[in-house]
């Protein structure tokens, strides 16, 4: 089913994010973005309408310590590899995890799955994908044949 | 006084020679000097008291002088003024400071000044500083309140360097609102917006109007960065 690319994916490069409003909230160590967020690290590109970041600067001088990326609303996490979509996500920075849930829609080199919850790890670069447990946990998916066998 | 008698040895006689003898020529001259002394110098001592203290009265030209508002060489712009520095505390008694390199005030009464080459700081807590400095701007004194325009800068010690076009800022509450290409570094990372406001007591930052921001994360000393990502 194929390798994502985000194996073994750097989580403390640089990550730039753009939306139309960004409240920074220094006491809680949270920054919300709002409106069309787009937020990319190195292959590693998602979208959502929300986003809060949980950071930590020791005393506010030099670089802030990235704990998680929270994103709400019409997520969709694209990499050269694969694409995700779903309603909520967590990108876990120390843990190096990003979990997403609620309709994930997974799509990598054509074929399709749909679970309600995944889990990509960025250090195996390997993707586990839950069902609805309310209906007994089913994934559905479709499988692309491909007509030549990949690497 | 008895004069002196000499019935004694020569050593004592020697000894009495040495001794202070009395000067007692009777001198009319000079009693009548310490006379009209005794009387003559009380009664000239009142009469001294007597016309200083009555000096102001008795003198009828008026010494002190008034700077009326007519006089005062009116420019056409009002009042220039340079090196200006106004000095005030917010309500807990913070000291903020504003200077400037010129100013010019439509009348001494105006409570607003136009002020050139800006620089405001303000003392937040625990020994926190915020500066502001501005090519041109208005400083309403009554209210603490500075308009910047042109080369705004804005910097406050829990990380926020800024750079705009214009900032609204209020010395006692410590906020500032500025537009117009805000970019600059804040305790997230380096970022660019349209507009922000800072609340500098609340230590929160608004960025709108489109923001992009680059967070560098810290890099932890225990893990090692797999293969390079991008």
């Amino acid at each position: 089913f194929g390798q994502s690319v985000l194996k073994g994916h750097d989580t403390e490069q640089p990550i730039d994010i753009s939306a139309e409003r960004l409240e920074v909230k220094q006491k809680t160590g949270q920054a919300i973005f709002k409106g069309t967020v787009i937020v990319s690290q190195g292959k590693m590109t998602f979208a959502a309408d929300t986003l809060t970041v949980y950071y930590d600067t020791s005393d506010g001088t030099d670089n802030p310590t990235i704990e998680r990326l929270d994103a709400r609303g019409n997520v969709k996490l694209t990499s050269e590899t694969e694409s995700v979509s779903s309603e909520w996500s967590v990108y876990d920075v120390s843990r190096r995890l990003v979990t997403m849930g609620g309709a994930v829609k997974l799509s990598r080199k054509g074929s399709s799955l749909e679970g309600e919850r995944l889990e990509l790890d960025l250090v195996s670069g390997l993707t586990k994908l839950d069902g609805n447990p309310d209906d007994d946990g089913r994934v559905t998916g479709t499988f692309k044949v491909p007509d030549t066998p990949n690497d | 006084m008895a004069p002196v008698t000499h019935h004694t040895s020569d050593r004592e006689h020697t000894f009495d020679n040495l001794a202070p003898t009395g000067h007692y020529k009777e001198d009319p001259l000079w009693d009548r000097w310490v006379f009209a002394m005794r009387v003559g110098l009380p009664v000239v001592s009142v009469i001294l008291g007597a016309i200083t203290l009555s000096w102001p009265f008795i003198n009828d030209r008026e010494v002190s002088f008034t700077l009326s508002r007519e006089d005062v060489a009116r420019s056409d712009s009002g009042i220039r003024m340079t090196n200006l520095r106004y000095t005030g505390t917010d309500a807990v008694d913070r000291l903020f400071v504003v200077e400037a390199s010129s100013g010019t005030q439509d009348d001494p009464a105006s409570p607003r000044v136009r002020l050139q080459d800006i620089q405001a700081h303000m003392d937040i807590e625990d020994n926190n500083q915020a500066r502001v400095a501005a090519r041109t701007g208005i400083y309403r004194h009554r209210d603490g309140t500075l308009s910047l325009v042109g080369g705004v800068t804005i910097e406050t010690d829990n990380g926020y360097s800024l750079k705009m076009a214009g900032a609204e800022i209020d010395l006692k509450g410590h906020t500032a609102t500025g537009q117009g290409q805000v970019e600059g570094v804040s305790p997230l990372g380096t970022l660019n917006a349209g507009s922000m406001e800072i609340r500098v007591d609340e230590r929160e930052g608004i960025f709108d109007g489109g923001v992009h921001i680059q967070i560098t994360p810290k890099r932890q000393q225990n893990t090692t960065p797999g293969q390079e990502g991008s």
